[in-house]
């Protein structure tokens, strides 16, 4: 399908494709649909929630390849969903074994003994999972504190091998 | 004309290819109207869409090749562990149809190509041996195209068999999917040359190696091969994740296994999937989300590749060595196009502590290359 047709069927959608400074080749995915239905209801909420530049490149992309294998998730397209919880509700259902692994390591995450000023979660970075630990001090105390806790951790994941890395 | 030849609609032929020894083999090989003599340039190069990509398998261009044919290969990057490996380019393209193939993108040619200057590349090599003779060096022809499905039109392998015959220290290595072997049955050979499969179990044949041999075509020239006295090797990549991997790679493990002892096989190279994102939209176009590829999970890596998650390749790499190692521990084995870290985590010792390929990952003879004035960098 052209690209040409979904501008004269979408206005607002072509309109916040120009806003966006997106190109034509960020929007390739929909030129593999035959027609428009299977995609309408994605072009619509995309015209009415008004993502960001990266946000429609991501949306179009998971939304473009979930309807391609014909999983449908109209669940997502619901008025209340903002747009980053919408985003990850895609990758859920595109990334659907990568998303249920990282799920188990949060879980891991966020059981380990961590205090109240040692935030610590399970992130995805590009094609890697990985803990991510923040947190402030405020003197060589509180630092030696904080240090001592995050061993404490150490241990805790040293005494079960394999929680969050097989190596 | 052997069966898989007869997938070409047409074969060109530049004028200053005419009189090349290919050309007059191709015009044997083909009937009349499938060829045509085209002045030079007669195709033009451009972006291809999916369906023009398609077609450009179909046709088949002769020509001359006016660039260098040595270069060193596309894996030696920063930020990548290399195995000192050198392509010689003498065609572009594939009649094979896979669908995780990387030349989807950047093949911008609409047809498949052999170059008929073959003497050229001799010239390079022959200046390379002037300074190199004694230097280990691994150079292969399988990089923009399979080494022996065309092989009966160019009779490549014949003619570099016998070069290789005169530098003793360097090793030729064939990549293929094909079983077209039959120029390997009667040659004479110094013992420095490596024919090498890619493997995958049957099922990713059938589903994603379109116009390829089967698997145990594969084997069985493998095995015909080795029993001529060349060197075997064995590339299982790219690995392709889905539910029924792990058996069906353990299958691939125990076929190899049951042929072949760990002293027949030169390598065994592990390889996770791994392409462009640009390529994905043209596999999309070409293969539909039933695809395994396109179905699959991917990430950008640290070169700017799409990979599986670093968990997932690491255990499929894991359980595919521990087959191997359950058959013997003696199985060459090595990782291609991986992370360092992977490298670690996977083969537990750096590539240079590893007996069985660590010449290969010794830097001196690249470097000492790499001041040559034929040597290319990759792009």
């Amino acid at each position: 399908m052209e690209l040409s047709k979904i501008f004269n069927q979408f206005p607002l959608f072509h309109q916040w494709m120009k806003d966006k400074k997106l190109n034509p080749k960020d929007l390739s995915i929909l030129t593999e649909f035959e027609n428009l239905s299977p995609i309408k209801p994605l072009l619509q909420w995309i015209e009415k929630r008004q993502p960001t530049h990266s946000q429609g490149k991501q949306i179009l992309d998971l939304g473009g390849e979930l309807l391609l294998m014909d999983k449908a998730f109209n669940s997502l397209l619901l008025k209340e969903t903002t747009v980053p919880q919408f985003i990850e509700g895609l990758k859920k259902l595109r990334l659907a074994e990568t998303s249920f692994r990282d799920e188990k390591k949060s879980d891991i995450v966020n059981h380990l003994a961590w205090t109240d000023s040692i935030k610590a979660k399970w992130i995805r970075q590009d094609d890697r999972g990985a803990l991510s630990v923040h947190f402030h001090s405020f003197s060589l105390k509180d630092f030696k504190q904080k240090i001592q806790k995050l061993n404490s951790v150490y241990q805790q994941l040293s005494e079960g091998p394999g929680q969050l890395w097989k190596n | 004309m052997k069966e898989h030849l007869k997938i070409f609609d047409k074969v060109y032929i530049e004028e200053t290819a005419q009189n090349s020894a290919t050309a007059k083999r191709a015009c044997k090989i083909f009937p009349k109207n499938k060829i045509q003599m085209v002045p030079d340039n007669f195709l033009k190069p451009g972006r291809l869409s999916a369906s023009q990509f398609q077609k450009s398998k179909r046709s088949l261009l002769l020509k001359e090749f006016k660039g260098s044919f040595f270069k060193r290969c596309p894996g030696a990057k920063p930020k990548l562990m290399c195995c000192n490996y050198f392509v010689l380019n003498l065609g572009q393209h594939c009649e094979m149809d896979c669908s995780y193939c990387y030349l989807q993108s950047f093949i911008n040619f609409p047809a498949v190509v052999i170059y008929t200057n073959i003497e050229k590349a001799f010239q390079e090599l022959e200046a390379l041996k002037k300074h190199h003779s004694q230097d280990y060096i691994r150079i292969g022809t399988g990089e923009q195209t399979d080494s022996l499905s065309l092989d009966d039109i160019s009779l490549y392998s014949v003619q570099l068999i016998k070069f290789f015959n005169t530098c003793s220290h360097w090793l030729l290595e064939f990549k293929t999917k094909s079983n077209n072997i039959k120029n390997f049955e009667n040659i004479k050979h110094s013992g420095n040359t490596v024919v090498s499969w890619s493997l995958n179990p049957e099922y990713i044949v059938q589903k994603e190696e379109h116009q390829t041999s089967s698997l145990k075509e594969r084997l069985l020239a493998a095995r015909r091969v080795k029993d001529k006295g060349f060197k075997v090797s064995f590339h299982i990549d790219p690995l392709i994740y889905y539910p029924e991997w792990k058996s069906h790679y353990e299958e691939l493990v125990q076929q190899i296994t049951g042929l072949f002892s760990p002293e027949e096989v030169t390598h065994i190279s592990l390889g996770a999937l791994r392409f462009q994102p640009e390529q994905k939209s043209m596999m999309r176009k070409r293969w539909g989300m039933q695809s395994l590829i396109c179905r699959g999970e991917f990430f950008r890596s640290v070169d700017g590749k799409l990979r599986y998650d670093q968990e997932i390749r690491q255990e499929m790499f894991e359980y595919i060595l521990s087959w191997l190692k359950q058959h013997s521990r003696d199985w060459p084995c090595f990782l291609c196009m991986e992370t360092p870290e992977s490298w670690l985590n996977v083969m537990k010792f750096p590539a240079k502590q590893i007996s069985s390929i660590k010449k290969d990952f010794n830097l001196s003879g690249t470097n000492a290359i790499s001041t040559h004035p034929l040597y290319t960098d990759p792009v």
